[in-house]
């Protein structure tokens, strides 16, 4: 009774929090020159109400997807991974280097560029992981700084050893198509992403439930030295959520560019707008449990796409391009509104 | 050679003015307890209030001033969810950079956005210390500098006070290592951390100004590329004292203004983006490094009286 | 003369979500007097302190400090009527010197900047008008032991002028000696004028130095009473509502002394880490059947112990056998492979998850394959297992899968020592298992200590003499790092002295 008691107070306080942002953004809205009201129905049109619309509301979704469900992994362990902007980076460069220079037959090559991403960005977050574990140096300030190294090693490799030098804008050769996503919905662009993204939530949702890692993971998470005393290796354990996070951040590098753009860029075409940022939010957003995660990251692509179709609609004097990023960023400090009016609500009380 | 060191070391001690006005103001406030990631944040928002400010009046003091006002009220939102509520300082912060980041841009597009190339505002102008600025090396070194830098070095020995001769400084310091000891000996641990926090908004916003009005005299989007992480590491680096920190910044300060040189002369054919990465490196490798760094105990950690 | 009133409550209540703390309460405290509070764990004492020292405030009732109500709506107003506390665990700022925690005290009354020499000059004046002078006012408060630390908060209050002082539970950190130096020195200070709460749950202290005593269960005053016309028996019947339980030690089981499940030989561990006491060549051993006992003033080294002991921490050198298994520096998954059971100190900071919920945490520190089969959680098993020790052990909780944290105290502290206990472990090792707890559940425990150690080596560590005194067949001590064992017959009174490393005892060499 009270367990439901508590769960519909959490749905409440969501709500709550995405209305007090939906008015907070109308008020941006309203500056700009818009009316809220018709502007909300634009958003809403361009986020659902098309086939081509939702596809591309999913098609933002999908890295959040991905990179959301990896930081739920290293929150929930306790760990303060800022650096999925920069795992997905890396999983881009190793999904870039498997396409480009580890050619195989059709179905294998995918596989291989998937595990390449994999690896790469979750090698790139097993560094802070392990700093912080052998020599406690802080992993907000490691993931942070690592990010901004990704960023620029990715402009390296594609101006330089990697450019292709048949194309005028700066990136990669073409990967072949071997490495190509499969396209869910025909003539739109949302791909097969969001397949491995659901795999990976369902993935995510077995371990946490019905696994001794999940289990560790939680345990580590809320208290490392119950957690020592109870004979887990700490260590361990956060060098492997470390891993799986940054893995899944490196899929949704990698699924950016095999389902999207097949090709490895930089410069004004960045692969991604601060999704490894964004994706923090969704994963705050969702409680950090895989379903949550799911379910934020549509909404929150849903809004993306769907200001930028405002955007499109009304002219950038009206909308400058970055008006998404400022909607999410309203998003966010709602989703610690939504504490406020949790701790408000809660019944409160103790077992006697 | 001696003039590459000269405007190296130059332009280093003026990179790292906005790292310490930043620094000294969010060194009060972690030593209170409070952590504020956001400030990569304040500065953004800050540099870009400053510059739209200098725009309106003519007048780049004023133009800081509006800054300062910006990034603290962004800073008291963020003391009011971590201290009076207890949030995680830490979602706080991330959700202030996400949010502030988007507001940034989105008021440079209202502001500027019809603008097909910046126009020009008034900056703060380098004045030269006379006398002192003609001696060779260490005149264009030391003495070459907007008011702000000087301001900011003689913050440090002020800082350096407040903190270990003052009891408000004391107070400071007591909350941060033990609130609950604190309160029971009458000390209002939530004010404190309010102007502290307070403190490392308006030092962020003077910071940021000097950024978009010091150092670059325009305004770029992203323009502040994580600088405010930056300070955070030599905040660790300097273990919290306002003497090391300076110092941290000031080391930062120059392998910042060494990655510009470098990326322009191009030396050793080293590629442009190892020399961009270069700051961020040195940051994790000293962070590496240093052992023996104890952060002040009450750091990010709330302070709720009915706990009983 | 008869004593004025200086101090008065009334009908005060304070409640916290789910219970009630303080149930309309009525207390005075009269000038110059000793006011014992007497209560067990968990009767509302230290909320009602808190109450009075502006730390909490009441949901109801009044405070009269001489003959005026007040309100204290911060510590600064109950400092500012001249009340003091010293709390249970110490309000000094462990990093700063003596001179400037007495110096912050002083910031909040008047214009004082940093330590300065006025500082000093008050500092040096108190310690030499009250006798005081093995501190050095410039020492680090973190280096000081337990005892000087108390003195320290002593002459914060007088500093600050205080004359209504309240002490909670002051003699828990202390010797037998010391305590008994703390008391006169309590006696001498009520004679001067100063008006003193003594909160305590040891009715041996309550009738020693207090005028009266006023007795507080669940919340409620049950009585007060002028000290000279009461006694013990009356006193417990007051505080637990039914006579104490009689708990008798069966004498040990000779014949099982055979196996020795623990044994430790010259063990040390390095004095790098700051602020930790490094232990020198300690050696003991323990047998299945018996319960050895390990007090000493908090701070010498008891943590270290057990933390070397159960793997989280590293010995230098030294040999620790398990059941005959060299264990010396095994993992704490090792160890608790052997079957070894724990009850760390601060169970609800180390020995749960709070945010877990109670079937997750019966299942830490066990990696049977009843729970743990291949990497996956068998949940049936956990939660059946979870439900039995709830049963068993008399847990409050409506359902195994609420978080921890929802639960009390007591409830939080029963969890932990029912997932030990029902392990059937060989070796089952407690520190502080008591600890904070209420009567009854102290009952329960000590009752299922004695029941393991028919199975099982018992190791015990705690500060609480009383308990060491019934529960051990062994008594040892340690001091500065070193571990003696008291020869048998060994009373309160000698223990104290080796709790101060006033007596030396030979090393009793274990066969």
């Amino acid at each position: 009774m009270r367990r439901k008691k508590e769960f519909l107070i959490k749905c409440a306080s969501l709500i709550l929090a995405i209305l007090a942002s939906i008015f907070v953004a109308s008020i941006f809205l309203y500056v700009c020159g818009l009316n809220p009201a018709t502007a909300w129905q634009v958003i809403a049109y361009g986020a659902v109400g098309s086939r081509h619309n939702m596809s591309e509301s999913m098609v933002v979704a999908i890295p959040l997807m991905l990179a959301g469900l990896g930081v739920g992994f290293a929150f929930k362990c306790g760990v303060w991974n800022i650096g999925a902007e920069g795992q997905l980076y890396m999983g881009a460069v190793g999904a870039s280097a498997a396409a480009l220079y580890l050619p195989c037959p059709a179905p294998w090559h995918l596989i291989v560029v998937m595990l390449a991403a994999v690896l790469v960005g979750g090698g790139w977050a097993v560094i802070p992981g392990m700093l912080k574990m052998k020599l406690k140096v802080n992993e907000i300030l490691t993931t942070l700084m690592m990010n901004y190294i990704a960023i620029w090693i990715v402009h390296y490799l594609v101006y330089g050893p990697w450019r292709s030098l048949k194309e005028i804008n700066p990136q990669t050769a073409f990967f072949p198509t071997s490495t190509w996503l499969p396209i869910l919905v025909p003539r739109s662009r949302l791909h097969a992403g969001l397949l491995i993204g659901l795999i990976c939530a369902v993935f995510m949702y077995v371990v946490f439930r019905y696994t001794k890692l999940g289990y560790n993971i939680k345990v580590v998470g809320t208290n490392p030295k119950a957690a020592q005393y109870g004979g887990i290796s700490v260590s361990k354990t956060v060098i492997v959520a470390m891993f799986i996070s940054g893995g899944l951040a490196g899929l949704a590098g990698m699924g950016e560019l095999c389902g999207i753009h097949h090709y490895l860029r930089d410069g004004i075409y960045r692969i991604s707008p601060g999704y490894g940022y964004i994706s923090i939010g969704a994963a705050l957003l969702g409680g950090l449990n895989a379903w949550g995660i799911v379910i934020a990251s549509i909404f929150i692509g849903c809004l993306f796409n769907g200001v930028s179709y405002l955007k499109t609609m009304v002219g950038s004097e009206y909308l400058h391009a970055n008006a998404p990023q400022l909607i999410v960023g309203v998003l966010i400090l709602a989703v610690l509104a939504k504490g406020i009016f949790v701790k408000r609500l809660m019944p409160k009380g103790k077992e006697n | 050679m001696e003039l590459f060191i000269t405007t190296l070391l130059a332009m280093g001690i003026r990179l790292a003015t906005a790292l310490i006005l930043c620094a000294f103001g969010e060194t009060f406030s972690q030593r209170s307890g409070v952590l504020s990631i956001g400030i990569e944040g304040y500065m953004a928002f800050a540099a870009l209030m400053g510059f739209a400010g200098s725009y309106w009046t003519g007048n780049p003091w004023l133009g800081a001033l509006l800054a300062v006002a910006a990034a603290g009220a962004m800073s008291l939102v963020h003391g009011y969810l971590c201290i009076t509520w207890g949030f995680s300082q830490m979602v706080s912060g991330i959700g202030i950079i996400l949010f502030a980041g988007g507001l940034t841009s989105f008021a440079f597009g209202k502001i500027f956005g019809h603008f097909s190339t910046l126009p020009k505002v008034k900056f703060f102008e380098v004045v030269n210390v006379p006398m002192f600025s003609e001696i060779p090396m260490i005149g264009p070194i030391l003495f070459r500098h907007a008011l702000l830098t000087y301001a900011a070095f003689l913050l440090i020995p002020l800082f350096y006070f407040v903190f270990y001769r003052t009891k408000f400084g004391l107070k400071i310091r007591a909350v941060g290592e033990y609130a609950a000891g604190s309160d029971t000996m009458g000390i209002n641990v939530h004010i404190i951390r309010y102007i502290c926090t307070l403190l490392s908004g308006v030092m962020s916003g003077w910071a940021g100004a000097f950024l978009s009005l010091g150092i670059s005299h325009s305004f770029q989007e992203g323009m502040i590329a994580g600088r405010g992480f930056i300070v955070l590491a030599a905040i660790v680096l300097g273990n919290w004292n306002p003497l090391r920190v300076f110092g941290a910044c000031l080391l930062f300060g120059t392998v910042d203004a060494l990655q510009y040189k470098m990326q322009i002369l191009k030396y050793w054919g080293i590629p442009y983006a190892f020399w961009l990465m270069l700051p961020y490196i040195v940051a994790t490798g000293t962070l590496v490094i240093t052992r023996k760094t104890r952060q002040p105990s009450e750091l990010t950690i709330p302070y709720l009286r009915e706990q009983a | 003369m008869p004593k004025t009133t200086i101090l008065r409550v009334r009908k005060i209540s304070k409640r916290f979500p789910g219970t009630i703390a303080n149930d309309h309460i009525d207390f005075d405290l009269k000038k110059g007097e000793i006011h014992a509070l007497l209560g067990e764990n968990g009767a509302g004492k230290t909320t009602l302190m808190n109450i009075l020292s502006g730390l909490l405030k009441p949901d109801e009732g009044e405070i009269i400090v001489r003959d005026k109500q007040v309100f204290f709506s911060s510590p600064i107003d109950a400092i500012r009527c001249k009340i003091g506390m010293v709390h249970q665990q110490f309000m000094l700022i462990p990093s700063f010197t003596v001179i400037e925690n007495i110096a912050l005290c002083l910031t909040s009354l008047k214009g004082f900047t940093a330590p300065t020499s006025k500082v000093r000059d008050m500092t040096n004046s108190l310690f030499q008008k009250y006798e005081i002078s093995e501190i050095d006012p410039d020492a680090e408060v973190q280096q000081l032991p337990a005892g000087k630390q108390q003195l320290v908060e002593i002459v914060k209050m007088l500093a600050m002028n205080q004359e209504i002082l309240i002490f909670d539970e002051p003699t828990s950190v202390l010797t037998v000696q010391q305590t008994g130096i703390l008391l006169e020195r309590l006696k001498k200070m009520a004679k001067v004028g100063y008006s003193i709460v003594l909160i305590t749950h040891k009715l041996g202290e309550a009738l020693a130095i207090s005028d009266r005593i006023t007795v507080l269960r669940k919340g409620r005053v049950v009585g007060s009473l002028e000290t000279r016309n009461t006694n013990k028996r009356e006193l417990a019947r007051m505080m637990v509502g039914r006579d104490l339980l009689e708990i008798k030690r069966p004498p040990a089981d000779e014949k099982k002394k055979e196996r020795k499940v623990l044994e430790v030989q010259s063990l040390r561990t390095s004095n790098k880490s700051r602020g930790t006491t490094t232990l020198k060549d300690i050696s003991f051993s323990i047998c299945k059947g018996e319960i050895l006992g390990i007090g000493g003033v908090q701070g010498n080294g008891q943590s270290e112990l057990f933390e070397a002991i159960t793997g989280i921490r590293k010995v230098v050198s030294g040999k620790m056998m398990i059941k005959g298994c060299n264990m010396t520096n095994a993992s704490p998954r090792k160890i608790i492979d052997m079957g070894v059971g724990y009850i760390p100190a601060k169970p609800m900071e180390t020995g749960i998850a709070l945010g877990l919920p109670v079937a997750m945490n019966t299942a830490l520190r066990d990696f049977s394959p009843q729970f743990f089969n291949w990497g996956f959680l068998n949940l049936k098993n956990i939660h059946q297992h979870a439900r039995k020790i709830i049963a068993e052990y008399n847990i409050q909780t409506s359902s195994e899968d609420l978080p921890v944290r929802s639960l009390s105290g007591g409830n939080q502290m029963k969890v932990v020592v029912a997932r030990e206990m029902a392990r059937k472990s060989e070796l089952l090792i407690l520190f502080d298992p008591t600890a904070g707890l209420d009567v009854g559940t102290i009952e329960f425990i000590h009752q299922k200590i004695l029941e393991a150690r028919k199975n099982a080596g018992v190791l015990l560590v705690s500060t609480d003499l009383d308990e060491l005194l019934l529960l051990s067949d062994r008594v040892a001590i340690m001091f500065r790092g070193n571990l003696r064992e008291a020869p048998r017959g060994f009373d309160r009174e000698k223990l104290g002295l080796m709790m101060a490393g006033e007596i030396e005892c030979e090393e009793k060499k274990n066969s």
